[in-house]
């Protein structure tokens, strides 16, 4: 009987040591994939153009060389090489302005600046809210708010053609460049949030109106095709930087053919 | 080719001076950033300014990866043209740099009284 016990314990120890064993390589293999991951994310940070050049033939190999070095222990090599990524991770938007050589934008103008997300808000905004205001039988004053507050998004997004009219002549931006934009920038941070607001405000009495926002709108579709315009407008603000880092792809094309000759 | 005129800081001129050392031997990104005690994101964008400026170029290590099972590292080198800037701007960083002749402050004061 105590010999059984024995047994069993012994048994039970190795299973303890083999299950030990494996739970610990797992969380090696994990910790080891944490750098690796962080510089992927910096990868994402830099111009897609300079990936290649930046990440896979020169951050990558060396955080590779950091982890499977002589002198990498298991703590050491993580703490290292986890740093190495992080401080990419953080530069990784200065390292690709310096090799797109554009300039930096303030926080401000990045905030503001057209994006993906306001394209999609404002885009459709203009149908929903002259839907809005002919939909209800009695007007109110909030719909004249929103009329202003539109003004306001049509001028921004006006000043973002401009950009691109500029880029288009090859009008090169720099941190001078961006104070034409200041104006733009300013009456965005107020506009945005505030035609937000209004735009819900507007909803909320329609629905406690209970009208229907589109089908009674009897001029929807000249409205639409304003709209489309609108949208328009906004997409060329934000398609500039698109634009611009075409035109520094084709820079660099033309300096790498002109340096041989 | 001559090259572009760039800010020396007192990084960029640590970065400068260890090319320097040994100017023929290419460098790797690690061992600058020991070297130097540089971090890894201060560093590559010091790198990058200078590719850019062409004082610095680049190559892949000669390396086969399969065999040595590892990826080829990226080298650095000073061009030619780069080191001759990087020689005048690292003496004329040092010659602002050097301290004035030493005077005892004790000394002033006792010349004073």
């Amino acid at each position: 009987m105590i010999a059984a016990k024995y047994l069993l314990g012994l048994v039970v120890a190795v299973l303890i040591a083999a299950v030990g064993e494996l739970v610990s390589d797992e969380i090696r293999a994990r910790l080891d994939r944490i750098p690796l991951a962080l510089l992927a994310a910096a990868s994402r940070r830099i111009a897609p153009e300079f990936r290649t050049e930046l990440y896979d033939e020169a951050w990558l190999p060396e955080l590779q060389h950091i982890l499977q070095g002589d002198e990498a222990m298991p703590i050491t090599r993580l703490i290292h090489g986890t740093r190495y990524a992080v401080r990419l991770w953080l530069s990784a938007p200065h390292i690709s302005r310096v090799c797109t050589g554009t300039a930096r934008q303030s926080l401000l103008s990045r905030a503001f600046t057209p994006s993906i997300g306001l394209v999609l808000y404002a885009g459709p905004l203009p149908i929903v809210v002259f839907a809005a205001c002919f939909a209800v039988e009695n007007g109110s004053w909030i719909y004249g708010l929103v009329a202003v507050l539109l003004a306001g998004e049509g001028y921004v997004a006006v000043r973002g053609a401009r950009w691109l009219l500029m880029h288009y002549l090859g009008y090169r931006p720099n941190a001078a460049s961006w104070c034409p934009c200041r104006w733009a920038t300013l009456s965005r941070a107020i506009v945005l949030p505030s035609t937000l607001t209004a735009t819900c405000a507007a909803v909320l009495l329609n629905l406690v109106n209970q009208n229907n926002l589109l089908i009674e709108a009897s001029l929807f579709w000249l409205y639409l095709a304003g709209s489309v315009g609108y949208f328009y407008l906004l997409w060329s603000g934000y398609s500039y930087r698109v634009i611009y880092m075409v035109k520094s792809l084709q820079r660099r094309d033309m300096s790498d053919t002109a340096s041989p000759a | 080719m001559p090259v572009d005129e760039i800010r020396i800081t007192t990084t960029v001129a640590r970065v400068l001076r260890q090319f320097l050392e040994h100017p023929s031997e290419p460098c790797y990104g690690f061992n600058l950033m020991r070297s130097t005690g540089l971090a890894s994101g201060t560093l590559y964008v010091i790198l990058a300014r200078l590719q850019r400026a062409g004082w610095l170029a680049s190559e892949q290590e000669a390396i086969d990866p399969v065999a040595t099972g590892r990826p080829a590292r990226r080298l650095y080198r000073l061009t030619p043209d780069g080191a001759q800037a990087a020689h005048l701007e690292l003496a004329e960083l040092s010659d602002q740099l050097r301290p004035p002749r030493f005077r005892p402050l004790l000394r002033l004061q006792d010349g004073k009284s």
